[in-house]
């Protein structure tokens, strides 16, 4: 079945099967920023923006989402670099596996809730996981950002 | 998993026509643990063109459509003021918002999922279910009833009801299911307790209820009494996460404190 959206802002159409998932169609069209770490709903890595709020794009079928907007790190590229740089300045990064899915989740977490407490941020990115860090600098950093752009 | 067709469909009547038309066939909610869950589906059946993703607040009640997401219903102001905000709580402790922006409140429903836990707060509350074409029924006889389910839930509706409410999930960490979940629910009438992951589904303490509701004062001898009626009378259970033992050590305390934060907050 063929399936239309919006890519970072283009119009796409992807001939995909039922049952494919919105992550094996990134994947196979050389979006690879999106990560695929556990495949089953908990880590985080293959987060996108669907309509501009994260989800998981390891459950989201490609077919349901005729018409929807998806959004990876390349269709916010400057955002990301200026995260990165906080990322950077705070020591948070190290393998670098969760960056994509953690700042497209930070870039949510900006629209969505204004001026957030130390506790809605950690509620906000529980589900991205990060298997080296330890996460104290990451918290660090993306409090910063978030301080720095309000 | 397979899935050999993919329908979205146009009203309500043509998906339940099409899901009894063939048991192979499946409607969809927010898909979120279909991998884990479906064999070999015919066709799969996608409800979200059908307008049930809305929540509608009247003065009496909260009318939820099966497609509302769990992080939408999450940060909707009538669900966070219902019991202080302990509904709202229990649906921020399912996974990440990434996972709460696909499951459904509908679907989390008709799974009767055992680890579910939104189920023992909505147990909690005077809540019904809206199938069509055409059943409604509580929440708890939902859960008791066995087998498949033949109509489609659309909607969940929940009485507005003033009161306080306490919950907890137990788990190793916030991304693993629960070890056990304890909900209680206060109104001016009477106190409701469930249940949950213990490991199996979440159910109400109806005996431990039924004496706590009884008593004209309630103190720290019968705050004791009633999470002693709740490990005598509910079953607990052992998996690969914690023991029956451990379970029932944990409903013990938190039933306690659970019933204090309700009473006297």
């Amino acid at each position: 079945m063929k399936v239309a959206f919006i890519l970072n802002g283009r119009n796409r159409e992807f001939e995909v099967s039922p049952e494919e998932y919105l992550l094996e169609t990134l994947r196979s069209h050389h979006i690879t920023s999106v990560k695929n770490g556990c495949n089953e709903s908990t880590c985080g890595v293959c987060t996108v923006l669907l309509d501009g709020k994260p989800v998981l794009s390891c459950s989201v079928l490609t077919a349901r989402i005729e018409g929807q907007e998806v959004t990876t790190v390349e269709g916010i590229q400057k955002e990301v670099e200026h995260i990165s740089d906080y990322f950077g300045d705070e020591g948070a990064d190290q393998c670098g596996f969760c960056n994509s899915g953690l700042a497209l989740t930070i870039h949510a977490l900006k629209k969505e809730i204004k001026d957030p407490s130390e506790e809605d941020i950690k509620n906000y990115i529980v589900g991205n996981l990060c298997r080296c860090s330890g996460y104290q600098s990451q918290l660090k950093a993306i409090k910063r950002y978030l301080e720095d752009h309000k | 998993m397979e899935i050999k067709n993919y329908h979205k469909a146009r009203s309500i009547d043509e998906a339940y026509q099409l899901l009894s038309s063939n048991p192979k066939n499946s409607v969809i909610g927010g898909g979120a643990w279909m991998k884990k869950s479906s064999p070999t589906i015919e066709t799969l059946i996608d409800l979200k063109d059908l307008k049930l993703d809305q929540i509608i607040e009247t003065e009496s009640l909260i009318e939820i459509g099966a497609m509302v997401t769990l992080h939408q219903l999450e940060t909707d102001q009538s669900i966070i003021k219902l019991g202080d905000g302990f509904v709202s709580q229990s649906l921020s402790e399912v996974l990440g918002v990434g996972f709460r922006n696909i499951a459904t409140i509908g679907g989390s429903i008709v799974g009767r999922y055992a680890f579910s836990d939104i189920i023992p707060t909505l147990l909690t509350l005077p809540v019904h279910l809206v199938f069509y074409p055409a059943k409604e029924m509580t929440l708890e006889a939902f859960l008791n009833a066995k087998g498949k389910v033949d109509d489609i839930l659309t909607h969940i509706v929940i009485k507005k009801i003033k009161g306080q409410g306490f919950f907890k999930k137990v788990a190793q960490s916030p991304l693993e299911f629960a070890i056990l979940n304890v909900a209680i629910f206060k109104d001016d009438q009477a106190y409701k307790i469930a249940i949950g992951s213990r490991p199996s589904g979440a159910i109400l303490a109806e005996e431990a209820m039924a004496y706590l509701n009884k008593q004209k004062v309630v103190n720290d001898e019968v705050v004791e009494q009633t999470a002693n009626i709740v490990l005598e009378t509910i079953k607990f259970g052992s998996n690969r996460v914690a023991s029956e033992d451990y379970r029932k050590a944990l409903a013990k305390a938190y039933v306690k404190r659970g019933i204090k934060e309700v009473t006297f907050k």
